[in-house]
């Protein structure tokens, strides 16, 4: 019998489309079908949403009308700019997205085992990503675009307009596809998942690092200028897609719709042929090295060094601190705050920023500030994700003989100790720097820890409150919505802080003694509410969760 | 043997309810397991096996009725009640990035027992289930079926009084399949109780003192695989046995089946 080679089936478009309606389908029940409540929700989200859309078309029309006046050749630099820090930027977000849905989502193994082709579930993952960067870029450039079309009364060209955008995207989401598929082939999934982790965080760092470094209060943000330079070099040339896509965005604002289309058809040619050819590529080499990733476990021998028993809290405390130093994208999330706070804190400008600023403050009060907002993001990676990263493994601990209040303490333990340990040492670098006397960082360390204990203890009781527990990917332990609320009351709660123990230091200058007590008093009395507060509605909360 | 070997029952439900969004998943649930007994439970999915177990180790709260474990309610004095219980669902979701033997010394740890008899029983465990050798790689690089063994040998760390297992044997191969019936039935001899739910009627039928079978969130009937027959040789099939009586008792009848075919053929 002739041997099947499953690379060699035609990507039906037909395939493609059933697999689309049935994306859609899902989508639409977990928006619209889980329950009045949610509908209802969904609808005020929605209402407000557009609501803000809309509103946010004039204030962008105000703020591009500059640039669009300018002269064509300066519009056209800056787009090209801008376009190819955008294509970069899908890139890398890309081949995350990649590896995640082609080789870790729920239905692979059984779409792999239908009579699909591996090109079909491929392109089917193509479009998604395509049709999920659309909605994006709908959300985030689609007033830029109105508005733009509106102030050069062009509007009617902006189906042109979107379509060039669109036919840009398609480039860096199928390149990022064929970069995951080719890696897969040498090394395992997880690996390049981990990979795909730390060269985000690497090119995050890298970008911000450069912004905070060169930014000083009096100038305005380095990047206008970076990505005018960006558009002048060898990206201006006629042979590059984004230069395309940008005369073709410039042309359509100055009304000449035959120069647009003269540049948009190359580009959606361009497009079509690049996601054809990744997907002829691709499709063969997919269910290889799928097959792969399954029959390459990661494979580590480690001793068990001791029989010693410690405290239910403890061990707790230790099974999280093993998973997070061995999970690269956990471990990746929380660096790259802190090593953009150090750079802040530590770059050669900042030490004039921190002069102007809190002039009339304590020398200790700027590191001190700087130092709890860096804690801030490390209770939000790990706080408000300590009881959702449990998630279908929360049996464990629910059937053990834990009480709730053991649960809470052993989950506070790792963010208290990781937000303290790295905010101190980012305040002690900033205050030796500045030669602070020793007693001065003494007690700007006592402020410092009882201002994290609280703010780890909002973000572990927030948490538990809400957590997610169906997760398959570990980074969707908590939704979005709850870590922007948290940074929201967070950074109300060190702002609280700090108007709270500046009040006996205002005083003390007014000639009354003991400020320094009244201080810690002011900072330990928010900690202490903030932390009562909010870890009281989290015990009462796991006492009510059920699996 | 546990303190509690003398009482009368080692689970007990009174009364137990539970429903989800107003739609009864276990209804009116009384039982009662002794001391030493293997206890199944049988029936359809959807039957509300699961559930009852959840609700007896503490991870879903009755609508109604209390459940004991060894005299403790699960509800008022949890932390108790799961001193004296091990658990394994069933797919036993570990933590992936911990090693076999860390995710040992975690529940050992949760459970509090002391050094020198987790260094005797983790080794014997491994041991026995087959897992010596790969104790140290970590979890993410282990089998469905190795999974499976790790969860029971964490279970059966703290040497339990009662031991609830949801579908034990799904994932295991016929080895580790075999070396669970025998550990099962040897802890029972020694006075643990097992309290187990399976859609394997011939592991029912083969290792349990009683069963019981479960449909549409009622306990529709409970006895010894002996008595169950009986039950269904009094409908008129003479040579019943525990599938006839599951069929009986679940209204599962052979038109089903024949329909099943017909769909099948068309």
């Amino acid at each position: 019998m002739a041997e099947v080679s499953w690379g060699s089936l035609p990507a039906s478009p037909r395939q493609v489309q059933v697999l689309l309606v049935a994306s859609s389908r899902i989508l639409w029940n977990a928006v619209w079908n889980r329950g009045r409540t949610r509908r209802l929700g969904v609808l005020a989200g929605t209402v407000l949403g557009a609501c803000l859309w809309v509103a946010a078309i004039p204030l962008i029309g105000s703020l591009v009308g500059g640039p669009l006046a300018a002269p064509r050749a300066q519009l056209l630099t800056t787009l090209i700019g801008a376009l190819v820090l955008l294509s970069g930027f899908t890139l890398v977000t890309s081949v995350s997205f990649a590896v995640a849905s082609a080789y870790f989502a729920k239905d692979v193994e059984w779409l792999l085992t239908l009579p699909l082709s591996p090109r079909g579930i491929l392109a089917h993952r193509l479009a998604s990503q395509l049709a999920l960067g659309i909605s994006v870029g709908a959300v985030l450039l689609g007033p830029v675009l109105i508005a733009a079309g509106i102030r050069t009364g062009t509007l009617a060209l902006l189906p042109l307009a979107a379509l060039a955008l669109v036919a840009l995207l398609v480039m860096p989401v199928s390149a990022g596809l064929l970069l995951v598929v080719l890696a897969v082939r040498a090394v395992p999934a997880s690996r390049v998942r981990d990979a795909t982790a730390a060269l985000i965080t690497l090119l995050g760092f890298s970008l911000a690092a450069i912004e905070i470094a060169g930014h000083a209060p009096s100038q305005g943000l380095r990047w206008a200028g970076a990505i005018n330079s960006l558009g002048a070099g060898w990206l201006h040339s006629v042979w590059f897609p984004p230069a395309w896509t940008a005369r073709a965005l410039t042309d359509a604002w100055r009304g000449d719709w035959l120069g647009c289309l003269g540049w948009l058809l190359p580009s959606v040619l361009l497009a079509l042929a690049v996601a054809g050819l990744v997907l002829r590529v691709s499709g063969p080499l997919y269910r290889e090295g799928w097959a792969r990733a399954q029959m390459a476990p990661q494979r580590r021998r480690r001793r068990v060094r001791s029989w010693r028993r410690i405290p239910p809290v403890l061990a707790v405390l230790r099974k999280d601190w093993r998973t997070l130093r061995r999970d690269p994208v956990q471990l990746s999330q929380l660096i790259l705050p802190l090593a953009l706070f150090a750079v802040y804190l530590l770059a050669p400008r900042s030490a004039d920023n921190s002069q102007v600023l809190f002039r009339n403050f304590p020398l200790w009060y700027g590191p001190l500030t700087t130092s709890a907002f860096a804690a801030l993001f490390v209770a939000s990676g790990l706080g408000l994700r300590a009881v959702g990263t449990e998630g279908r493994q929360f049996w464990c601990l629910r059937s053990a003989p834990l009480g709730q209040g053991q649960l809470l303490f052993g989950k506070l333990a790792l963010p208290l100790l990781v937000a303290a340990g790295s905010s101190l040492a980012l305040m002690w670098a900033a205050e030796l720097r500045a030669r602070l006397p020793l007693g001065q960082i003494g007690f700007s360390t006592v402020l410092l820890l009882l201002c994290v204990s609280g703010l780890a203890a909002l973000a572990t009781g927030l948490g538990a409150i809400w957590p997610r527990l169906d997760w398959s990917d570990p980074r969707r332990a908590i939704g979005i919505w709850l870590s922007m609320a948290f940074l929201v009351v967070g950074s109300a709660y060190i702002g609280v802080c700090m108007v709270a123990l500046t009040v006996p230091l205002v005083i003390a200058r007014l000639g009354t003694a003991g400020s320094d007590l009244g201080s810690l008093a002011a900072c330990a009395v928010c900690a202490g509410a903030a932390a009562a507060v909010s870890l009281r509605a989290a015990y009462l909360r796991l006492g009510r969760i059920e699996l | 043997m546990a303190q509690f070997a003398d009482r009368a029952t080692s689970v007990c439900f009174e009364g137990v309810a539970k429903s989800f969004d107003g739609r009864p998943a276990v209804s009116a649930l009384d039982l009662k397991v002794a001391p030493g007994e293997l206890f199944g439970l049988i029936g359809p999915n959807g039957a509300g096996k699961t559930t009852t177990i959840k609700m007896a180790v503490g991870l879903i709260r009755p609508s109604l009725g209390r459940i004991l474990i060894c005299g403790h309610d699960v509800q008022r004095d949890g932390r108790e009640s799961r001193r004296h219980l091990g658990y394994v669902p069933d797919s036993a979701h570990l933590y992936d990035r911990l090693s076999g033997s860390e995710m040992l010394q975690l529940a050992a740890d949760l459970h509090g027992v002391p050094a020198e008899r987790r260094r005797q029983r983790i080794p014997a465990l491994l041991e026995a289930f087959d897992l010596a050798g790969v104790e140290g790689q970590l979890i993410m690089s282990y089998s469905r079926g190795m999974r499976q063994k790790l969860a029971l040998c964490a279970a059966l760390l703290h040497d339990p009084q009662v031991l609830f297992l949801d579908e034990p044997t799904v994932g295991l191969d016929p080895r580790g399949a075999r070396q669970l019936k025998v550990m099962l039935r040897s802890l029972c001899d020694n006075g643990h109780t097992v309290f187990l739910s399976t859609h394997a009627l011939e592991i029912a039928a083969a290792l349990c003192d009683r069963v019981g079978i479960f449909s549409e969130g009622r306990l529709a009937a409970c006895g010894t695989v002996a008595e169950l027959e009986l039950a269904g040789r009094r409908r008129g099939q003479l040579d019943a046995g525990l599938e006839d009586a599951f069929m009986a008792v679940t209204g599962s009848q052979d038109g089903e089946a024949s329909g099943l075919l017909a769909a099948l053929r068309t």
